[in-house]
């Protein structure tokens, strides 16, 4: 049974190991080679990348708070204009309303003063 | 000398990892930043994060403070969990077929698993994270060991009781792939057959999702040996029905090569249980393709 067993490992082996030397094979512990001074100028430019990097995404969440903001506001002002248009409406309607009341109260009085006028004749 | 045993320690996979865009600078001449190599299948792929990453550092937007905390690599869109094996995520993963692979093998043509390299603060859910480094590899993968010993023996003793020297060492000759030394100290851990009490065993799933079960699989019943076909027929009646006439619907595959269900569970354990103590069994099912090539 061992036989079949290797002889698909073996098979297995041919497959994977085909074009192999051109991959390399490394220990788990090998290090790179060792850093040169454009890479020590090269890793604060990233630190400031991603200090700016940071920066961006911050601005970015503060922007999208004020437009929120904004959005808020807009809101707000359309119902007070709403709730103004309502008021006025009402307020001219109750001057009419006012201004009537006073003519027929002022024809009333006239009646009254005509009657009388004439009683005393 | 050829044997199993060291044919299944010694498989390797041709690897090419590339740099996921997010990562790299844009301004950057090459469009893809790719770093071949070869790994052994019996490895954890996160032991090698600083060498990928101590190569592809120059091209990246940030610097590297940590080489393994938030790094994971992914297979189309799909994270790897770094705590199995690297051959049994190819295996499972792929959906391989080794029947399907070699009859599509020319002289000419080459095997590469393609992996993307990611990094995020929060790692995906099935990426285990790693805080301490290879320490924690080290402790997980013992932890695996006490697992497998505890599953083999009825108790963690063996492993527990293992010098410090001889867990180092034990350890070591992973990294080292120094597979004399290796043995020497499973030979500590592993019961004789009659003493086993059940054989640690892992199936792993990539269809409908991926997952991974553990079976109860024992050496023996009824003084007959329990056979990888019964195991895997009464965890999964639909794809291994029990009666011989209904064709199987899927495959076991262990260290890339498929096997035999009539083989004894602990027959495949002694030759191709893999590094952390667990015989892996990948599933695959068979499609129209595979069924033309399909050899029992």
């Amino acid at each position: 049974m061992s036989g079949l067993l290797l002889e698909r490992l073996q098979e297995r082996d041919s497959i994977e190991k085909n074009f192999s030397e051109l991959f390399s094979e490394p220990f788990v512990d090998q290090k790179a080679p060792s850093r040169k001074a454009s890479e020590d100028q090269l890793a604060a430019l990233k630190s400031e990348l991603e200090s700016k990097d940071r920066e961006i995404s911050d601005l970015k969440a503060t922007l999208k708070l004020k437009s929120k903001d904004t959005e808020h506001l807009n809101d707000e002002i359309i119902t007070l204009n709403i709730e103004n248009n309502l008021l006025e409406e009402r307020l001219n309607k109750t001057k009419a309303e006012y201004d009537e009341i006073v003519q027929r109260w002022l024809k009333k009085v006239q009646q009254e003063a005509n009657v009388m006028n004439d009683t005393l004749k | 000398m050829d044997n199993v045993r060291r044919r299944a320690w010694a498989g390797s996979l041709n690897l090419r990892v590339t740099v996921h865009p997010d990562l790299t600078l844009n301004s950057s001449n090459e469009p893809e930043h790719i770093i071949s190599f070869r790994v052994p299948r019996e490895i954890y792929l996160v032991l090698y994060f600083p060498y990928i990453l101590e190569r592809v550092a120059p091209e990246l937007r940030t610097n590297v403070t940590d080489f393994y905390n938030g790094w994971w690599l992914e297979m189309e869109g799909v994270p790897l969990s770094w705590n199995f094996p690297a051959g049994v995520l190819f295996d499972s993963l792929t959906g391989l077929d080794p029947a399907l692979r070699s009859s599509r093998h020319r002289h000419n043509s080459l095997n590469v698993w393609e992996l993307t390299l990611r990094h995020e603060d929060q790692c995906p859910t099935n990426v285990i994270p790693i805080v301490r480094g290879r320490d924690q590899v080290r402790e997980f993968w013992m932890h695996q060991w006490k697992q497998a010993c505890f599953i083999l023996n009825g108790a963690s003793k063996q492993v527990m009781s293992l010098s410090k020297p001889d867990t180092m060492k034990f350890w070591d000759s992973i990294l080292r792939r120094d597979q004399n030394s290796f043995d020497t100290i499973k030979e500590k851990i592993l019961p004789t057959f009659d003493n086993t009490r059940y054989v640690p065993l892992r199936v792993h799933l990539a269809l409908p999702q991926i997952r991974f079960l553990e079976p109860q699989a024992k050496v023996q019943h009824n003084n007959g040996h329990i056979r990888l076909g019964d195991v895997l027929s009464s965890e999964f009646p639909e794809w291994f029905p029990n009666d011989s006439s209904t064709p199987n619907l899927a495959k076991a595959v262990i260290q890339g090569i498929e096997v035999p269900l009539q083989l004894s569970v602990w027959y495949l354990y002694q030759e191709l249980s893999s590094f952390d103590g667990f015989l892996h069994v990948s599933l695959c099912l068979m499609t129209e393709d595979a069924s033309l090539t399909s050899r029992s």
